[in-house]
């Protein structure tokens, strides 16, 4: 199991980092996925599946640690809702599209993170989150008008 | 915001993580490079050995080659194979295998009886009969760079599509190609070649049998690391811009350039030209190009060049996409519709089918080279438009649905529904005159034309360093 987990190691990373941003949270969330995974080897049937297997423990502690995220993330706008600044910048843009993503549900943030920030396709998200295709095909479209609905949308041009 | 946006920001994001990602990489080396320099410098200390600076001429080490595909295996004779199998009285020779860390080039010519030309059906009529040993760790390999499973098929067939090029004919050889291949995986080897279909000027096949086996050794290509970046305005609507070089490698085959730009690409394509080393030219190779990276690359003949000083390039043009959104309603045809100036004349005449020609009265004095139409049905047909790579489904009332491409638009059950037969209704007006073909209507007539871009071509000539190094720089 180690031997596999270091050969996925680099991919893995990539994707604690994606939802993460932060190092130091990544390679906690991958240390903590690897116990588990390691616990739960047996439940692993089909060993063609390993990489979507370990993807999905990982993208859990991601999302573990994402809901304390997003708690803080609700204080902190709170207080920023009596704060004197804006938010026009393109880092504050960024900061927001952040935001929304935590406040989206785990299911939607998987889709749209594994698509857009990682450039899964579809039938590999589907693996990955042991749905099928047809069923990522239509949340993703869903998820994305969610999170347009968060950053302020509805105008579609 | 809409949904183009969130994409758009959504890619943003996506390459501010690779950046981070690659800083992150970075750092790591840097860190063990320090500890390298910190035990080098501890030795020099305590042996006491002093070391004199050489200072060389900008000049003296400078020489630089740009070589065609004849050239690389000229510049390569330990390469050169020049062996032969007979079928049908047609004979093979493999010339060459030239083999490196970026691609793999196969020289050969064909002589058949009648002298007539003959050239390898290579997509259909070439296998590597041993391609899982050649190219064995390379799927393992892509995958880990987060490319999905299905991107290198059983028999690595993708990889045998990479192309051809002509070759000069020699005093023996009349009909010679070079073929292009991804790099193998393996170091050394023997690449077992089965040529079973040659196609003529006609384009009939001639099957047969031409069996090689090919010994080869990969040179080692030398990677050179960038690093640079710049950020400047297009010189259209002062559209920000910035470009990443990340690293250069050199082989014996090509030079390689990898890079990241950013900018926003529903509006402009950038297109880059004027490449030069050391004030030098660099011939682009239209064989080249990685299929297994993440960033962009550019391919070029390979250069020789003792030490690097400069890398420079510039952008030579814009094609500039404007978005407009003019609506007609045609009651009757011909009609004749006012655009910016100039009319447009819209004929329809039907056959088995309808077709409409159009006709810009105004091209000659129009500032777009380009103008894009749609065309709308009665009925409620739904639209399948394109932006980027992806696709989008427009219904009726407006309402945009994004696909993964225009295919799956076109098969949507929204656009099932309202469409028999499905063809992208968008078409460029490069000329005075455009004819439309339609394939389906439900026995309609179109109602209405929307002109919904404009395009053309900026000369640019932005120039842009790529590197530039101090002469005590390595």
């Amino acid at each position: 199991m180690e031997k596999q987990y270091e050969k996925h190691y680099k991919q893995l990373y990539r994707i604690a980092y994606s939802y993460l941003r932060h190092k130091q949270n990544a390679e906690d969330a991958l240390q903590a996925a690897y116990e588990k995974a390691f616990e739960n080897q047996k439940q692993l049937q089909d060993p063609k599946k390993l990489r979507s297997w370990l993807a999905r423990i990982v993208i859990n502690e991601c999302n573990q640690n994402h809901r304390i995220r997003k708690r803080q993330t609700e204080i902190e706008r709170k207080v920023e809702a009596n704060s004197e600044f804006g938010v026009n910048s393109d880092y504050d843009i960024s900061i927001e599209l952040k935001d929304a993503m935590l406040l989206l549900s785990e299911e939607d943030r998987n889709l749209i993170s594994l698509k857009y920030l990682l450039g899964y396709r579809q039938k590999e998200i589907a693996d990955i989150l042991d749905l099928p295709v047809g069923t990522v095909k239509s949340r993703l479209s869903r998820s994305l008008g969610k999170l347009r609905e968060i950053m302020g949308g509805g105008d579609n041009e | 915001m809409n949904e183009r946006e969130i994409k758009k920001l959504l890619k943003l994001e996506r390459r501010q993580i690779e950046k981070e990602l690659i800083a992150d990489r970075k750092l790591r080396v840097c860190s063990s490079r320090r500890k390298l320099i910190l035990i080098v410098a501890i030795i020099l200390c305590f042996s006491g050995i002093a070391f004199a600076y050489h200072q060389m001429s900008v000049y003296e080490w400078f020489m630089l080659e740009s070589l065609g595909y004849d050239q690389i295996l000229e510049q390569n004779p330990e390469y050169r194979l020049d062996i032969s199998a007979e079928d049908r009285n047609i004979k093979i020779t493999i010339e060459g295998l030239v083999a490196d860390e970026l691609n793999t080039y196969i020289y050969y010519n064909v002589v058949s009886p009648d002298g007539k030309p003959l050239r390898i059906k290579y997509h259909d009529g070439l296998d590597f009969l041993n391609a899982k040993e050649l190219y064995g760790g390379l799927k393992e390999r892509l995958v880990e760079k987060g490319l999905p499973d299905d991107y290198v098929d059983e028999n690595f067939d993708n990889f045998y599509d990479a192309g051809s090029s002509s070759l000069a004919p020699t005093e023996t050889a009349s009909n010679r190609e070079v073929l292009r291949f991804e790099a193998f995986d393996l170091e050394e080897g023997t690449v077992k070649i089965l040529i079973t279909q040659l196609q003529n000027a006609e384009g009939e096949t001639i099957n047969g049998e031409w069996l090689f086996e090919a010994p080869f050794e990969k040179a080692k290509a030398e990677t050179i690391f960038i690093d640079s970046g710049s950020i400047m305005k297009l010189p259209y609507r002062d559209m920000d811009f910035s470009i990443e070089f990340m690293k250069m490698e050199m082989g014996i085959t090509a030079t390689r350039l990898y890079y990241q730009d950013d900018y926003d690409d529903r509006m402009v394509n950038v297109s880059y030209g004027n490449f030069t080393m050391n004030g030098q030219p660099l011939r682009n190779i239209f064989l080249g190009g990685s299929g297994e990276e993440v960033y962009s690359t550019i391919d070029f003949f390979p250069v020789k060049v003792d030490r690097i000083k400069e890398i420079a390039c510039e952008i030579d043009s814009l094609f500039v996409r404007e978005y407009v959104m003019e609506q007609y309603f045609i009651d009757e045809f011909p009609a004749q519709i006012e655009y910016e100036g100039g009319r447009i004349r819209i004929e329809e005449s039907f056959t088995d089918r309808y077709q409409y020609t159009i006709t810009d009265l105004g091209y000659a004095k129009r500032d777009f080279e380009f103008l894009e139409f749609e065309t709308y049905f009665k009925g409620g047909r739904a639209i399948m438009s394109q932006f980027g790579w992806e696709g989008c489904l427009i219904l009726p009332d407006g309402t945009e649905l994004p696909c993964e491409s225009v295919i799956e638009a076109m098969l949507h059950p929204e656009a099932l529904k309202r469409t028999k037969v499905y063809k992208l209704e968008t078409h460029y007006s490069d000329e005075e005159l455009r004819d439309l073909d339609y394939l389906d209507y439900d026995g309609e007539s179109a109602v209405e034309f929307r002109i919904r871009r404009e395009h053309k071509t900026l000369p640019v000539h932005e120039p842009i360093t790529i590197l530039h190094r101090r002469f005590w720089e390595k």
